[in-house]
């Protein structure tokens, strides 16, 4: 475990902490299993490109580096579609649209522009594993919560039983955006309160509810 | 200058490149399971319309149609896609020919709202049209039960089922005319 | 005809809005909104490129990926395609309109990774839309993305001046109201059948 790799996972969270990525997040996350589907294909992705770009750093010219990076990251993305399509066929079809939408997923392009063009290989991977599961942490809890609501069940499992009136509204577009919003308020909140019980530390602490372009 | 132009057109290059040539390996490992997947998705959605594992296939005026020898009759089965509340609704529909009812329906894709219109796909919904005459009114709350809340996805594949079934029918009969 | 472009034109407007619906184009929707400005202006850009970018992805597969069998190559190409149309803008603009490029000029270089650019060209091709309806179904998402993102921007404005809990502030009351929002535009559903 080093500092590279831990740092995705809580304190610089790509989804609840930097917001970045949004589009799958809120869009394939009406079931636990499509968060885990979805943030492991940007794993992936992510990991690769951060290792290829890494060990390219020296040898693509700055004035070129973004069509490099485009399209060392859509090549990486095609061919996660097409292993995707010949090996899981199901899982490929509820994500459809979005597998392709891993390539202007602003934490790819992020990653490569603020870190691995920047490190050496072996960091760049640390830290494009730790964003990947983050990411994927973060996109499963919400398909999770969603899917609790929405359905009754989390993973396909039935939790409040049959009697239960699901919140059809969960799963909806609307959903999406109200579940993120209360989740990241829920985040902000404990941040609030572990500020103040550090009251007189100096440190500090990174800010949950800021809004960046993120791109 | 001019020697960082040519470095920049030579990284670029070679990167397509390289790119290329990975995309066209993975493509060439992967496209025949690709193919198969789809042929096997195709394969099982009409056996399961059909409820017997043979089948044959035909192509007739641009439309594709599963036909299969039962003890109860020829059947055929076909798909269809009739616009609900949120997009098309993907069909399988099963007719027996010379009862001329519906066999079994089958919902493959569709984009309705969770809990209400994708209710659809529950089998009390489905099952109602086993049996159904073609001839019938297929009238949604008269002769077909609706959906509560979903009068237009339950009306969509309601009159999708009937006016398919009523086309292929036709297509089979004229076929059988001509020769 | 008419009548078909137009349905189209609704239904990626409203119907199927690209932000609010079908999640396309959230990281500007989230991040150019504070303004009501801004918000239009970037929508008129992202526009531009979304419109641009469809008619020449549109012929390319039609014309040069389809013929020779390269469909694997689709994501590669249409990415490149969208960065070069955003640069290309971005010169013309220069050149002919200095004036317009400096209200936007900030905004083109997002628009590359903006998904809802990517995510049409992909969609065009899945529909298999010929290259009318693609303008078309390009400019009503074009405007429902500059729909939405004044929409919030304008309620942004608003929030400016209310009490909001302390965990509440910044993103979490955005994605909130975003949420009301998209609520509001589930109304359209059933309006036009696609």
């Amino acid at each position: 475990m080093n500092k590279e790799f831990i740092k995705g996972l809580w304190k610089e969270n790509p989804t609840f902490v930097m917001l970045i990525g949004m589009c799958p997040t809120l869009a394939v996350t009406t079931a636990a299993i499509n968060g885990v589907a979805m943030g492991l294909a940007t794993t992936a992705v992510l990991v690769f490109a951060n290792v290829i770009i890494s060990s390219l750093r020296r040898v693509i010219p700055k004035a070129v580096r973004i069509p490099s990076y485009i399209v060392v990251i859509a090549s990486l993305v095609t061919i996660t579609d097409m292993v995707m399509a010949a090996f899981f066929p199901d899982i490929h079809k509820v994500l459809g649209l979005f597998i392709p939408l891993i390539i202007v997923n602003c934490l790819i392009m992020g990653r490569a522009e603020a870190f691995a063009s920047k490190n050496e290989p072996k960091s760049a991977f640390w830290d494009g594993l730790g964003m990947g599961i983050g990411f994927t942490w973060a996109l499963t809890l919400i398909g999770a919560v969603r899917e609790l609501f929405g359905a009754g069940t989390v993973f396909g499992q039935s939790v409040f039983g049959s009697s239960y009136q699901p919140v059809i509204l969960a799963l909806l577009p609307p959903g999406a955006f109200i579940t993120m919003g209360l989740i990241v308020a829920i985040f902000k909140a404990v941040e609030l309160s572990y500020k103040r019980r550090l009251h007189h530390a100096s440190r500090p602490v990174s800010d949950p509810g800021k809004l960046s372009v993120g791109q | 200058m001019k020697n960082s132009i040519l470095r920049y057109v030579l990284v670029l290059t070679i990167i397509a490149v390289s790119s290329g040539i990975a995309l066209g390996f993975f493509n060439s490992v992967t496209a025949e399971q690709i193919a198969a997947n789809r042929r096997a998705r195709e394969v099982a959605a009409v056996q399961r319309v059909l409820g017997i594992d043979q089948f044959s296939e035909k192509v007739v005026d641009g439309k594709k149609l599963y036909t299969a020898q039962t003890p109860d009759g020829e059947l055929v089965a076909f798909t269809c896609a009739p616009s609900g509340f949120s997009g098309p609704i993907s069909l399988m529909v099963s007719v027996n020919l010379e009862a001329e009812t519906v066999r079994r329906v089958v919902v493959l894709e569709h984009a309705e709202t969770p809990g209400l219109g994708a209710r659809i796909q529950e089998s009390w919904f489905t099952q109602q049209f086993a049996g159904k005459a073609l001839k019938d009114p297929f009238v949604v709350k008269k002769d077909v039960e609706a959906i509560t809340g979903a009068t237009i996805s339950s009306t969509a594949v309601t009159r999708g089922i009937k006016e398919e079934a009523a086309r292929v029918v036709a297509l089979l009969k004229a076929g059988v005319d001509g020769e | 005809m008419l009548q078909g472009l137009f349905l189209i034109l609704v239904s990626s407007a409203l119907v199927n809005n690209f932000v609010l619906s079908r999640f396309l184009g959230i990281c500007p929707f989230l991040g150019v909104s504070q303004k009501v400005e801004t918000a239009v202006s970037m929508g008129w850009a992202t526009t531009l490129v979304m419109t641009v970018s469809a008619v020449v992805t549109w012929t390319l597969e039609r014309y040069f990926l389809l013929p020779l069998g390269l469909e694997f190559l689709r994501y590669v190409v249409y990415i490149l395609v969208i960065a070069s149309m955003v640069q290309t803008v971005e010169t013309v603009l220069a050149k002919t309109s200095p004036a317009l490029h400096r209200s936007l000029g900030i905004f083109l270089p997002l628009i590359t990774t903006n998904c809802a650019v990517l995510g049409l060209a992909l969609l065009v091709s899945l529909k298999g839309y010929n290259i009318v309806e693609a303008a078309v179904f390009a400019v009503g998402a074009g405007l429902g993305f500059t729909l939405a993102l004044s929409l919030l921007a304008g309620i942004r404005e608003r929030l400016e001046w209310a009490d909001i809990p302390a965990a509440f502030k910044g993103a979490p009351i955005v994605l909130i109201t975003a949420g009301l929002l998209s609520m509001a535009f589930l109304g359209f559903t059933g309006l036009v059948a696609q």
